[in-house]
């Protein structure tokens, strides 16, 4: 439900930039939102560190 | 209908709930939390509201909050591009903020509140600062000029206001856009004086009193008026769109002398060539520029409209000295300010805008009360009394509190006022305000430096019966003055004030006048001029120094007992100050 939500706020965003004629911000958008999500990942990290080591 | 406004998360969070056009309530967040400026999510204030109208989240029928998220977060993106690579450290922050929480306010909204996420909707930042100045003023038809810091991206705006039988409107007439802007330029020379950005431009306003405009040529050159009313800043003097600590830059410094440190002290009136001397003339100069810029901008908006009345809101709206400027040489013949003219006050235009122009709702009366806080009644102040076992005198007749609490201010003494609801805006208007006779400047001293501990220039407001108004003050030379009984313009003190009230005419020979005609204070006023000939009060807000106004008894007294004041009225109970060992 949140992450519907949250695609729907993402929706409304990019809607906005390309009606206002800034659809070039769209890729920026795109790339602060993947690294948004890449340290969201890294922190995760830190879950998954002591299973790593008993893996290996 | 049921609409809850609410503005949060920049500076100044609010709710204010809306009942079939009728405000049932409103407050600031930091009355509750006790930080200044709180600018969370108004949880405290949305329950107040809630409980005074004895509803809850599923009784209301829409959430508005006050600005568009997305067009402000659009507004961060372009300007950070625009600045590439300065700013990039801001960006980073700004970016972590925004990606992290506030893209996603609607859930976290709808979470906090526990109110269904359809059910919240967003306005626009200056149309919701319009429908709170239109739709709270006397006016069926209206010129609306909203003039701040920035919002989404508008930063002044003109609208036309109508109301009829078939609800109300609001049609925009135009705007101008950041980084052009009258209230981040008042901002930024607030920051050059050494004031914080958002609460010092009061002082800047107080402080324009001991200066002269020797500077405007200069503010001339950083700001350019055109015809049609717009404003164009040089960027070069401004590091607001990519700095967040610092708002000006080392161009200005060496246009204007060097800023004053934070902290530095003020000893006014200062000798010509001291740097105390040239910060008051700077902020002579920018205050001669803002009214210069709002009598240009009043002017084209009534061309625009070709309307007779203007209501304003706004941060911009709040300089009282400019207010009065537009009333007496402005083209418009009445002019209205809604009390919370600032962002707070944007979360009742967003209710309101819901109610009238959304869903057609006629209007009802226009405001005339800014007590629209928590309420406390006399039972639970005796009952928190009790509970902490203060010492007190409880009044079962009223008049015989008034008669006590006038002979004792009468007689010099200074006294902390807590009546009824708490005040909707930053002006202590008679709920929650500290008093003192206005005959005596030294009880200005008195309040200055040992119950507010503040700044020795800034002057003090007098609280006048409404029918004494003419007796102490210039009134307006033409039209109705809508703006006196929230305090948000000053008049011009007659020769009678000057010589018999001195503590309350500032330095320039003005004052902020509140005018009072019905209430507590009102009889407490009569009887005070029962006793010394004067229906005027000094009147100032309770609270100490960078501290919200007090809204609970238990923050009345703590104030009361970390102060030097006298005696404390909390509603009908007296407070003494013991007498202190030598």
């Amino acid at each position: 439900m949140e992450l519907k939500q949250k695609l729907g706020t993402l929706g409304e965003l990019v809607e906005l930039l390309i009606a206002n004629g800034r659809w070039w911000l769209v890729p920026m958008l795109a790339i602060l939102i993947g690294a948004a999500l890449l340290l969201m990942v890294l922190h995760a990290a830190e879950y998954v560190a002591p299973f790593v080591y008993s893996i290996f | 209908m049921r609409a809850l406004g609410i503005s949060a998360y920049f500076h100044d969070s609010a709710a204010a709930l809306v009942e079939d056009g009728v405000i049932v309530a409103a407050a600031q967040e930091e009355r509750f939390t006790r930080i200044k400026h709180d600018a969370s999510l108004p949880l405290n204030a949305v329950k107040m509201c809630l409980d005074t109208a004895g509803v809850d989240m599923r009784s209301i029928d829409t959430v508005v909050f006050y600005e568009k998220p997305l067009r402000k977060f659009e507004r961060l993106m372009v300007t950070h591009l625009r600045e590439f690579p300065r700013g990039i450290g801001q960006f980073s922050r700004a970016m972590g903020t925004w990606l992290s929480k506030r893209l996603w306010m609607k859930g976290e909204i709808a979470r906090e509140l526990g109110c269904d996420v359809e059910k919240i909707v967003f306005s626009d930042h200056h149309l919701s600062h319009a429908a709170s100045a239109f739709l709270c003023s006397p006016f069926q038809r209206a010129a609306i000029l909203t003039v701040d810091g920035v919002g989404e991206w508008a930063t002044t705006s003109i609208y036309r206001g109508i109301s009829d039988a078939d609800g109300s409107r609001i049609e925009s007439l135009g705007e101008l856009h950041f980084p052009h802007s009258i209230g981040l330029l008042y901002s930024a020379i607030t920051a050059y004086l050494g004031f914080t950005v958002n609460e010092g431009e009061y002082k800047v306003m107080g402080l324009a009193a001991y200066g002269k405009p020797r500077f405007l040529d200069e503010f001339c050159k950083i700001a350019t008026i055109a015809e049609d009313a717009s404003l164009s800043l040089d960027p070069r003097y401004f590091a607001y769109a990519w700095h967040s600590e610092k708002s000006f830059t080392s161009h200005l410094e060496a246009l204007l002398g060097p800023a004053r440190v934070p902290g530095t002290a003020f000893d006014l009136p200062a000798p010509e060539g001291s740097s105390a001397q040239r910060w008051a003339d700077v902020a002579a100069s920018l205050q001669a520029f803002t009214e210069r810029y709002m009598l240009v901008l009043a002017r084209h908006a009534q061309k625009l409209t070709g309307e007779t009345c203007l209501a304003m809101a706004g941060g911009v709206a709040l300089n009282s000295v400019a207010n009065r400027r537009l009333m007496d040489e402005g083209p418009f013949t009445e002019l209205f300010v809604q009390p919370a003219a600032g962002d707070a006050g944007g979360a009742l235009g967003a209710a309101l805008l819901a109610c009238h122009v959304v869903d057609k709702q006629p209007r009802g009366a226009p405001m005339t009360s800014a007590f629209l806080g928590e309420e406390h009644t006399g039972a639970s102040v005796r009952r928190f009394l009790d509970d902490c076992r203060v010492k007190h005198t409880s009044f079962a007749d009223r008049s015989a509190l008034y008669k006590e609490v006038a002979n004792r201010l009468a007689s010099g003494e200074i006294g902390g006022w807590f009546q009824g609801r708490f005040e909707w805006g930053p002006r202590a208007l008679g709920g929650r305000s500290i008093l003192a006779d206005p005959r005596d400047s030294a009880a200005r001293e008195r309040v200055n430096r040992k119950i507010k501990f503040r700044e020795p220039f800034r002057p003090f407001a007098p609280a006048v019966l409404a029918e004494e108004h003419d007796r102490w003050f210039v009134p307006v030379s033409q039209g109705g003055d809508h703006t006196t009984r929230f305090m948000c313009s000053v008049a011009p003190a007659t020769e009678e004030a000057r010589l018999k009230i001195p503590a309350v005419v500032h330095v320039d020979g003005t004052s902020r006048v509140g005018v009072v005609e019905s209430g507590p204070l009102h009889e407490l006023l009569l009887e005070f001029r029962a006793r010394t000939g004067i229906g005027v009060l000094l009147n100032t807000s309770m609270n100490l120094k960078d501290e919200p106004i007090c809204g609970s008894p238990a923050e009345a007294y703590g104030t009361f007992l970390r102060s030097d004041l006298d005696f404390l009225v909390l509603e009908d109970c007296l407070i003494e100050r013991r007498p202190k060992w030598n």
